[in-house]
């Protein structure tokens, strides 16, 4: 289809290869040329501002993109500091009441409690008891809403695992009345006793999860915790409540950086996922991003973009309209003026065919002129001659002068007159005087016909009279110059409509040529003939000296003649090849150096659409 | 009035005939040749002094039969007659040394002027050359 429309696009495109005849004219063509030049070049245009705005937009995409991860990675990051700040701090406190109070101390239940209180005072509801735990696992001092005194936690895997470390952050577990909590713990030795303790504050994990809320997030995007077996700590809006396992396949390994992933979540979209591991504890931080980038951003920048871009077909529109229009005209012009040289060449060509024409008109003119002048002449001698007194040109009634002697000049033009000899001379001169005139009206009658025949257009012909005239125009110089003229003519041509007077044009130019490659003695062959039973064949073979090779593909040109300066327009032949492609038919050559040329010229039986 | 020997070589019959009986009527001495191979023959039976010859004729280019003519006889004028200008090709060679050139039609009048001017320089030229040889003869005797 693309193939289809560049192809049309082409065609109306301005052809630089026409020849001579065709025209141009209709305006539709014009018209025709200027749309599809506009179209073609905005096309052009916008094909390459389309590219231009695609890779704009996923540039603007993928810049987005880059923008997306890069907010994730620093939000991540900080609320990671925060959750470890959190911790951290709460680790310290613990810490701190470990060292500044002896175990003993702390079993005490009323110390226990001071410090509890003391925490509590300092980071509010947060901390939700405090307990004291040997090395056997048993809590031997709290404090604390649940009676959780006398407890063996020896079982309990975090106290398996305090024992190997010296604190400790523990999952987040249902605690008492189904709120969830996590544990910290610190251990502290008793050298003296090679044995250790624990203190152990549990914390309300609400704080955190408020934590977590505050991270600036999106409608579809979710940020929580899970523990180092993907157990939710945290309640995750996309991957199940709390204490579900995460559903997915792969959790990252962190160090304390983040990493980013692109992954497949549950339905069609996929998300950004960030994890970080928080340090101290047994939890991965992570983020889930489901919202698109910045819809809003991509769209108004399409649809500034979309304004640009029909901003610019208009402007591309109307420039290349404009240019197109100044080109189409351009080539009006010059389409125009080349018509107008054209015509003026077959003009001139005309002239000068009439020229030559006119030149032997004149001379076979000239000839019975001569004769009637002397007929005339001999005539008016004869009768001045015989008489005693010349005739004077007054009537007979006046009485001329001159005759007073009886000689009375009637009667001696009465004697004379009818003396037979004169009168059978008299009419011999009056009939040379009038042959010589039919000589004449022959002449100019053809004359006239062929002037008339400059402007007519298609009319039926017979191709051998057509041929028989030219001949006749000829005749002269082809007697002269010891010419023998050979017919050949086909008896049964059918009748040819065609433009009989160009066509005769075409013959003088031909046979014209022929005879000036004879110069002298030869032959010209002229023959008709049917190809077909749609074209007939005129050709002209003269015995004369021939084309050379390498010029018979030039002699059509326009210009080109192998005459010496001054002689001929060089234009006969490119006008004649001219003419028969107008009327649908053809003009060929052949010819031997030195030997003969051979012309050739097929019509066909009705010019028709070819004009 | 001295009798003027002409040679009309011209193809058209009709012409040459009229023209003929014309100067004739006038005390012209006139003999005729109606085609290109007869000017030489007729020529040497008639002895003219002055030729009126058509250009124009086939057969035998003008040039050849100029030139033959005056190979048989120098002190003949020649005055070429045509119905053409005489800018064609061959005859730039003759053209020098042709006496006059008429146009056709020709009034009789140009004609016979033409003939009494070519006669009478034809008459220099053989005078002179007579004078030349009655010297001689003059010198040889003795």
């Amino acid at each position: 289809m693309i193939k289809k429309t560049l192809h049309d696009i082409g065609k109306n495109l301005p052809s630089f290869n026409r020849g001579l005849g065709q025209k141009t004219s209709d305006a539709s063509g014009y018209t025709r040329m200027k749309v599809s030049l506009t179209l073609l070049m905005a096309a052009i245009s916008l094909f390459f501002l389309f590219i231009v705005i695609l890779t704009s937009r996923i540039w603007l995409k993928n810049l987005l993109k880059e923008d997306k991860r890069t907010q994730l990675t620093w939000q991540m990051e900080s609320t990671k500091f925060s959750i470890e700040t959190f911790i951290n701090v709460k680790l310290s406190a613990l810490n701190f009441i470990a060292n500044e109070r002896s175990y003993n101390d702390l079993l005490n239940r009323d110390t226990l409690y001071e410090c509890f209180e003391n925490f509590r005072r300092n980071f509010g509801d947060v901390i939700v008891d405090l307990g004291v735990i040997d090395s056997e696992g048993i809590m031997r001092a709290y404090a604390g809403p649940y009676n959780l005194a006398g407890r063996n936690y020896i079982e309990h895997d975090w106290f398996q695992k305090i024992t190997l470390k010296e604190f400790y952050v523990s999952d987040v577990f249902m605690g008492y009345r189904k709120i969830p909590h996590f544990a910290i713990a610190v251990k502290k030795r008793l050298p003296k006793r090679n044995d250790f303790w624990v203190l152990r504050a549990t914390i309300d994990m609400e704080r955190l999860s408020r934590l977590l809320s505050t991270v600036r997030l999106k409608e579809n995007d979710d940020v929580f915790i899970i523990n180092s077996e993907g157990i939710l700590q945290t309640p995750s809006r996309t991957h199940g409540g709390e204490f579900l396992k995460l559903n997915m396949q792969k959790i990252p390994r962190t160090q304390s950086a983040v990493t980013l992933m692109e992954a497949e979540g549950a339905g069609a979209s996929s998300s950004l996922m960030g994890f970080s591991s928080i340090e101290k504890t047994p939890w991965t931080l992570v983020a889930d991003i489901r919202s698109k980038e910045d819809a809003a951003i991509t769209r108004s920048f399409i649809n500034e973009l979309l304004v640009v871009f029909i901003l610019c077909i208009l402007i591309v529109i109307a420039i290349t309209l404009r240019m197109a229009h100044v080109m189409v005209n351009r080539i009006k012009e010059a389409d125009y003026r080349r018509e107008i040289a054209f015509s003026e060449i077959e003009h001139s060509n005309k002239l000068a065919s009439i020229g030559r024409l006119s030149a032997g008109v004149a001379h076979e003119i000239n000839n019975p002129l001569s004769i009637i002048n002397q007929n005339a002449g001999l005539m008016k001698d004869l009768i001045e001659m015989s008489l005693p007194h010349p005739l004077t040109p007054s009537h007979s009634g006046e009485g001329a002068g001159g005759e007073a002697e009886g000689d009375d000049p009637r009667e001696q033009f009465k004697t004379l007159i009818d003396d037979i000899r004169t009168r059978e001379k008299f009419i011999a001169i009056t009939n040379g005087i009038l042959d010589a005139v039919n000589r004449c009206r022959t002449i100019t009658h053809r004359l006239l016909g062929f002037a008339r025949r400059m402007d007519v257009t298609a009319e039926p012909a017979d191709i051998n009279d057509t041929v028989l005239e030219v001949i006749g125009f000829l005749e002269k110089e082809i007697i002269f110059r010891d010419i023998h003229l050979v017919k050949n003519f086909h008896e049964l041509l059918p009748v040819v409509t065609t433009d009989k007077g160009q066509l005769q044009q075409v013959l003088l130019n031909i046979i014209n040529n022929a005879v000036d490659a004879i110069s002298r003695g030869g032959v010209i062959e002229v023959s008709t003939a049917l190809k077909d039973e749609h074209t007939v064949i005129i050709s002209v073979r003269d015995d004369g000296q021939g084309i050379p090779a390498k010029q018979l593909n030039h002699i059509f040109e326009p210009f080109f003649t192998t005459k010496e300066k001054g002689k001929g327009t060089g234009l006969g032949l490119f006008i004649s090849y001219g003419i028969m492609e107008k009327l649908g038919g053809r003009l060929l050559v052949e010819s031997e150096e030195g030997k003969w040329t051979l012309f050739t010229i097929e019509l066909p039986t009705s010019t028709g659409n070819h004009r | 009035m001295p009798t003027i020997k002409v040679l009309i070589v011209d193809d058209e019959r009709d012409f040459a005939i009229a023209l003929s009986e014309r100067l004739m009527l006038r005390g012209y001495e006139v003999s005729t040749a109606f085609a290109a191979e007869d000017a030489l023959p007729a020529a040497v039976s008639a002895r003219p002094e002055v030729v009126l010859l058509d250009m124009k004729m086939p057969g035998m280019d003008c040039s050849r039969i100029f030139n033959e003519l005056k190979g048989f006889d120098d002190t003949m004028e020649i005055i070429i007659i045509s119905g053409r200008l005489a800018d064609e090709n061959g005859l730039e060679d003759i053209k020098n040394r042709a006496f006059d050139y008429i146009l056709k039609p020709a009034e009789l009048a140009e004609v016979e002027s033409k003939l009494g001017k070519a006669w009478a320089v034809r008459r220099e030229k053989t005078d002179g050359k007579s004078a030349e040889k009655t010297d001689d003869k003059s010198r040889g005797t003795a």
